[in-house]
């Protein structure tokens, strides 16, 4: 992995950086990248979680950012979270991360200050953002879809590796657009208005900040995948993700859903999921494969199956020895299995992070038998705003079941371990900094690690 | 050796108990199924890897209550049984008559066909299908539950597909159409009556090429204005790309090298085309289509060629080694030319595993990757018959010779070669009618 990341440093050094025409500065990871460019000029310090090496994060005291462009907007974090994905981050899967690159795309806040075009925000606004940074006027952000934003995003070495290059992410390294993210006191939103939601004073921190991330990606793993009334539905990974997309599954009509995992997480599933089934399969006999065990449950297989799980997690040894040796950067496992587990001319739908090459791919059965493989793409968090908002806010949705503890910003290294380790019944935290509010009431209590 | 080991494999196991029509019968007299009368007839017979060859066999019988005898009026070769030719579809055995494109006259009836007549004008659709089973009711005849029990398949992919004429024992073990009488299980189902207007030489592509292509612009979903790309111009690749067009496609680009892409510019004016031979230093299929569609790749893709074409020498050695059975190099070039929440479609036959598959590119990007899966004959047969009466489709583009049945075992060569411009053919029998207007005239090897 560690050598990937230098060779696509590299690869870019040849490529060169494709920064032209962006909407938005890409690439200021840290202010103090250049301090006297990208710092707050009062020479505040702020506390931010930052990646030093593989498996190695940090809270360190770096400046507060600047308001670089008349679109940005500065915010007071109140609440942020640890991801999945940031846990692929501090494992070194992701390439083109840097020393110093300051993590977190999911976090809300406080308007502090605004750019001079920026109109319907005002400092005192309470206000999550979406994970993406969009530009909200090139080709796809028009239809909505922005996470495949044509001007966020300057890493050629994404263009080499997929085709086409997707948008930029907070806090997620250089691959997609190099943004300081939200793990930390302060942060600095680029193109805001497009990028930040409101949240009335009657929505709490601890609810709304899943709008960032978790519900609309869960949600559009879901209705992108194709759940309709009457379905079987299989879901690999309970994980924040996993847990919602089974219930976005039954919102939508599912008559069976089945979770999939390998420990507590699947009780916990059930004891949040009225009518959820599970596979636990390091129960299952050593003859029985899940597909197998699958088809046992639902004959002919599902109708849906939706890997939410990532690419990173071999299973078995050969595919953990090929990622070892990078002949393969994703295991086939899982996708594998929910191919073979879906019946013909069914979906499958791939939500969890996979960011390269694999081997052994069941591509006989995927063309064959007509299986549809819907690669979900990053969710285009837009799309879904407005209709998750609504659901949140009449109470249809509460987010805060996947929420099983809450930390301090102080501690968010030793969360990202926590979290590593699907240790001490962590699902999703809420990460409390200074400028917090007052816990909400039925949130779980502060734990100091 | 694998396809061997499958098929002792699947005799050891053993099929699954879920037909209803009788497995295996690959060849009358391999499997006691000969026409009492001890009539004979030629067949195209596999006899081994890289070998086919006209037989003398007996003509079959009716075995089953819904079987009908037709006696043979036109065939033709397909990519896919190039693949059979190849070795690459698991458990062939010597003798296994070959051919799953076929048009006739019904000959005899079983008791229970009462939908059907003798002397009526038929094309066979190249799935076998009950009609009843759940997939069936819904015309996903490919996807038929009751007429193929193998095993292997089963094990391989999570399920099977419906049972299929002259196409291994993989897919239930049916003999073929590339002979002079065949048994067509299921006739009141698997026949589509051919209306006088329609002659053999058109009628007879409806059985598979029409459909298949048809289908994978539909499934793979081509709407008003998209850009198509398409790998591979045989003649699934030709008429997808007509069909794209049909369905309101705004430009549709082939890819493939060589004469086949001249064929193609000279029958398909409006089609333009991409020599992937012919690229320049640093160029890739994807940086060129990127080039050729405002920076972004088209909206659609679809992939008409086949896993077993390795174009670069290390998949090539993969594949040899057994280490993969498909390349994934070309869904890797669609995935990559795709724009962002685009879709590719995979017509061209893949049979198993395959390696340094651009799954990162798939999912990041939003790429929908649709396996369109053996085309439900059924489902659109009808629609497409009535196309051909109105001059809406003319199948004849993509006819480039007209052969003798005789002389099959080497047109499958010619045809494998690429030899004398050969696109599709079509194989008359002595019972054929005399060349519809339109027709290529007849070569004889």
């Amino acid at each position: 992995m560690v050598a990937e990341n230098e060779s696509a440093k590299l690869a870019e050094a040849v490529l060169g950086h494709d920064d032209k025409d962006r909407a938005t500065k890409t690439d200021v990871s840290n202010p103090d990248r250049d301090g006297s460019k990208y710092a707050d000029p009062s020479g505040e310090k702020m506390k931010a979680l930052v990646w030093m090496g593989k498996g190695d994060v940090r809270v360190e005291e770096v400046s507060k950012p600047a308001l670089l462009e008349d679109k940005d907007v500065i915010i007071k974090v109140t609440g942020s979270t640890v991801c999945g994905s940031d846990v692929h981050l501090m494992r070194g899967v992701v390439v083109q991360v840097e020393k110093g690159d300051i993590l977190g795309h999911e976090f809300c806040g406080v308007v502090e200050s605004v750019g001079s075009a920026v109109t319907h925000l005002k400092p005192g606004d309470r206000v999550v953002n979406s994970f993406v940074v969009s530009c909200g006027e090139c080709r796809f952000c028009k239809q909505k879809l922005t996470t495949a934003c044509e001007k966020t995003n300057s890493s050629k070495f994404h263009e080499m590796l997929y085709g086409s290059r997707m948008g930029g992410i907070f806090g997620y390294s250089h691959f997609t657009g190099g943004f300081a993210g939200g793990q930390a006191e302060y942060v600095r939103v680029p193109l805001a208005e497009q990028n930040l939601k409101v949240l009335p004073k009657h929505i709490p921190f601890e609810k709304g900040i899943y709008l960032s991330d978790v519900l609309p990606t869960s949600y559009h793993a879901v209705c992108d995948t194709g759940v309709f009334e009457g379905d079987s539905v299989a879901v690999w990974g309970l994980g924040p993700i996993g847990l919602m997309a089974c219930m976005w599954a039954f919102k939508r009509g599912a008559k069976r859903v089945i979770g999939i995992d390998n420990n507590w997480r699947t009780e916990f599933a059930k004891s949040r999921i009225p009518g959820l089934e599970t596979i636990n399969y390091t129960e299952l006999p050593k003859t029985q494969s899940i597909p197998a065990k699958i088809h046992e449950m639902v004959p002919g297989g599902v109708d849906a199956a939706i890997e939410a799980s990532g690419g990173e997690y071999a299973k078995g040894w050969s595919h953990k020895v090929e990622m070892a040796l990078s002949l393969e950067q994703d295991t086939a496992e899982m996708v594998n299995e929910a191919i073979m587990s879906t019946r013909k001319f069914g979906r499958v739908g791939i939500i969890g992070d996979y960011t390269g090459y694999t081997n052994h791919f069941n591509i006989g059965s995927l063309m064959e038998r007509g299986v549809r493989l819907v690669g979900c793409g990053q969710c285009p968090v837009q799309k879904y705003w407005d209709e998750i908002y609504q659901m949140v806010e009449s109470g249809e949705v509460d987010p805060t079941m996947m929420v099983t503890h809450r930390f301090k910003l102080e501690d968010i290294d030793k969360a990202y371990k926590l979290q590593e380790k699907r240790g001490e019944g962590l699902v999703k935290c809420f990460v409390e900094t200074r400028f917090s509010e007052p816990r909400a009431e039925g949130t779980p209590e502060l734990t100091n690690l | 050796m694998m396809s061997q080991g499958a098929y002792k494999a699947e005799q050891a196991i053993g099929h699954g108990d879920n037909a209803t029509t009788a497995q295996d019968i690959t060849n009358p007299d391999n499997y006691n199924a000969a026409d009492p009368s001890g009539e004979k007839m030629k067949a195209l017979a596999w006899m081994g890897k890289n070998k086919v060859e006209m037989i003398e066999c007996s003509k079959p019988k009716i075995m089953e209550p819904r079987d009908v005898i037709l006696k043979i009026t036109g065939s033709t070769v397909c990519g896919s049984d190039l693949h059979l030719l190849h070795g690459t579809v698991v458990e062939m055995q010597k003798g296994d008559i070959l051919g799953h494109e076929f048009c006739g006259v019904v000959d005899e009836v079983g008791p229970e066909v009462k939908n059907l007549r003798k002397g009526q004008r038929v094309v066979a659709s190249f799935q076998i299908a009950c009609g009843d089973c759940y997939y069936c009711k819904q015309k996903l005849s490919s996807q038929c539950e009751k007429t193929n029990a193998n095993t292997i398949e089963n094990a391989m992919y999570g399920g099977r597909t419906a049972g299929m004429f002259g196409y291994s024992h993989f897919t239930g073990g049916f003999a073929g159409g590339q002979a002079e009488y065949t048994r067509v299980p299921y006739g009141d189902v698997n026949l589509l009556p051919l209306p006088d207007d329609v002659p053999d030489e058109k009628g007879l592509y409806l059985s598979d090429v029409l459909a298949t292509s048809w289908h994978a612009v539909v499934d793979t979903g081509v709407k008003k204005g998209d850009v198509v790309a398409i790998w591979g111009a045989g003649p699934i690749g030709q008429m997808a790309a007509d069909f794209s067009l049909m369905n309101g496609a705004s430009r549709v680009i082939m890819i493939d090298q060589n004469w086949r892409l001249e064929y193609v510019q000279k029958k398909y004016p409006n089609i333009e085309t991409l020599d992937f031979s012919k690229l320049g230093k640093g160029e890739s299929v994807t940086s060129k289509l990127k080039e050729m569609c405002n920076n972004r790749g088209p909206d659609v893709s679809i992939e008409c060629a086949a896993g077993e074409y390795a174009k670069g020498w290390a998949h090539y050695f993969e594949m040899m080694l057994g280490l993969e059975t498909d390349t994934s190099e070309l869904v890797n070039e669609m995935i990559t030319s795709t724009r962002n929440f685009g879709r590719c479609g995979i017509t061209g036959v893949y049979v198993g595993f395959t390696n340094h598959f651009n799954i990162g590119s798939l999912m990041e990007r939003g790429i929908r990757l649709i396996g369109n899966g053996q085309a439900p004959v059924h489902l659109y047969w009808e629609s497409l018959l009535k196309m051909v009466q109105e001059g809406k489709i003319d199948p004849l583009k993509m006819v480039s010779h007209r052969v003798r049945l005789e002389d099959l075992d080497k047109v499958y060569y010619k045809f494998e070669n690429k030899e004398d411009g050969m696109q599709k053919v079509f194989v008359e029998t002595k019972f054929s009618q005399p060349a519809a207007q339109g027709s290529p005239s007849l070569t004889r090897y």
